[in-house]
């Protein structure tokens, strides 16, 4: 996943028996051990479900928000920069700084 | 081949001034109270979520050594919160193969001494690293899926608090419970928050406890004093280790499938059971338990709480302990506090709180419904 995040992108795997996608790559699909090609996850999604989390492990600074978003065929986990979504709400991923550390994050449009 | 628990003990469950050694010991002396002759024991499996709160593995071997039973077979098993379920399940699988007569299975966790950022950091290893290092904590997971489920289903918040104030006054009878205090509804709505919409009323506390597990083989179970309670089934299936890989976020599909295996080699329907242990870490998980092992339609889960149905006087008593909520959830004993109960139910030694079940099912789990373990068990 790293290698991707370097080149700015996010990856994920779609598998070539079963058709699913999932979230990162792996050559081996995570449904069905079938083999899986990567495809980029696309750049806007709606959020499925959303937390506004008060208690961390310290290494985040509370609050903050995290989302579960939908991206075309792949859901993905991930940080909300500047807080406050709602449920169907459309986001965008971008590649950054997250804690200190290249990650990836949502943004609302 | 049939396998029989033979005998149960537990530690008090709270915040213990004691390590794991002693938490053991002490449930270990409840076991030898009942009666038990431990020269029967061939092997020790050990429950134990993670190394970081005692900077200690080998629990196997530290376990043996405590009770006295080197140099037995004695190992960890680990899978987060249903380890000790896991403990069980190789327990169950030794006597079952015929390769040991007796074994005990053993779950504890000594997490107070640690802070609750050193515990969070802790259990999120239990998810995949895109939610660790996005900082999806595992209370922020489950928040996740009480969000959704409320979106799809019309549940409310207060439908969530009504199951912590269900396992509270039920922990009031258990004398061993963390907490022995009956909440209200509105004490639960006003909990701070932790990951919205879970609040503090809605989590299972952190805890230090310790449980034990006697399983034996019929021919040793026929020669001990104590109650025999038959394991007619003991299951485990997974799921994937980051919610957000779900097609369904609010199914439990890993729990789903072991009850499916379970009904199918027991011959039990989810009738049958009449009482359950169920893993309510989060309030939202018992509803989503109600629902993988058939007690309620998918979406009306919340609905059998607020009938009353699973209290201890309803028609499918669930958690009759205080359940993980108020008995409290030292994480590697979990699984074997749950059986525990059972054990007592089943036995008619649950006093002050039984249920009179002659059948029980037991659902224990590990990261985000990652991992799930049920054991089916029948009074003898």
């Amino acid at each position: 996943m790293m290698q991707y995040l370097a080149q700015g992108k996010l990856v994920g795997g779609r598998c070539r028996r079963c058709g699913k996608a999932f979230f990162p790559h792996s050559a081996v699909c995570i449904y069905c051990g079938g083999e899986a090609a990567a495809e980029d996850v696309p750049k806007r999604g709606q959020v499925l479900t959303y937390s506004e989390v008060y208690v961390s492990n310290g290494r985040f600074k509370t609050p903050y928000t995290v989302a579960i978003v939908r991206f075309g065929d792949f859901q993905l986990p991930g940080y909300v920069m500047g807080g406050r979504v709602e449920i169907g709400d459309e986001v965008e991923w971008e590649v950054g700084e997250l804690e200190g550390e290249t990650w990836y994050f949502f943004k609302r449009v | 081949m049939g396998v029989f628990i033979v005998g149960a003990g537990m530690s008090s469950i709270g915040r213990r001034d004691v390590g794991s050694r002693e938490l053991v010991v002490e449930a270990y002396r409840e076991l030898l109270d009942m009666g038990v002759d431990p020269s029967v024991i061939e092997a020790v499996y050990v429950g134990v979520q993670s190394e970081v709160y005692e900077h200690q593995i080998m629990y196997g071997t530290l376990v043996s050594e405590a009770l006295g039973l080197l140099p037995r077979e004695a190992y960890r098993v680990e899978a987060c919160a249903a380890a000790g379920a896991l403990a069980l399940h190789t327990a169950y699988m030794a006597v079952k193969s015929g390769e040991v007569s007796a074994a005990l299975a053993v779950g504890v966790e000594k997490m107070t001494a640690s802070s609750t950022e050193v515990v969070t950091d802790a259990l999120m290893a239990a998810s995949h690293y895109i939610d660790q290092r996005s900082g999806v904590t595992i209370p922020a997971h489950y928040a996740m899926v009480a969000r959704r489920y409320m979106y799809l289903y019309g549940a409310s918040e207060e439908d969530l608090c009504m199951v912590a104030v269900k396992n509270h006054r039920h922990a009031v009878n258990n004398p061993k419970a963390h907490f022995r205090r009956a909440i209200t509804v509105e004490e639960c709505l006003k909990s701070r928050p932790v990951a919205t919409p879970i609040k503090l009323y809605d989590a299972a506390p952190i805890s230090d406890g310790a449980a034990v597990v006697l399983v034996a083989s019929e021919r040793i179970a026929k020669k001990m004093p104590t109650a025999a309670v038959e394991v007619l089934a003991s299951t485990v299936a997974t799921d994937t280790l980051s919610v957000s890989q779900r097609s369904d976020l609010t199914y439990l599909n890993a729990v789903a499938t072991a009850a499916a295996k379970a009904y199918d080699k027991s011959g039990l329907t989810p009738k049958d059971v009449e009482v359950a242990e169920v893993h309510d870490a989060f309030t939202i998980n018992e509803v989503l338990i109600y629902e993988a092992l058939g007690f309620a339609k998918r979406g009306e889960g919340y609905k059998l709480v607020r009938e009353g149905a699973t209290s201890l006087e309803g028609w499918k008593p669930v958690n009759p302990s205080g359940g993980l909520k108020a008995r409290g959830h030292p994480i590697g004993a979990t699984g074997l506090a749950q059986v525990y109960e059972l054990y007592l139910q089943l036995a008619g030694k649950a006093y002050g709180r039984n249920t009179g079940a002659r059948a029980a099912a037991a659902v224990n789990e590990g990261g985000v419904n990652s991992a799930a373990v049920v054991h089916l068990l029948r009074a003898v």
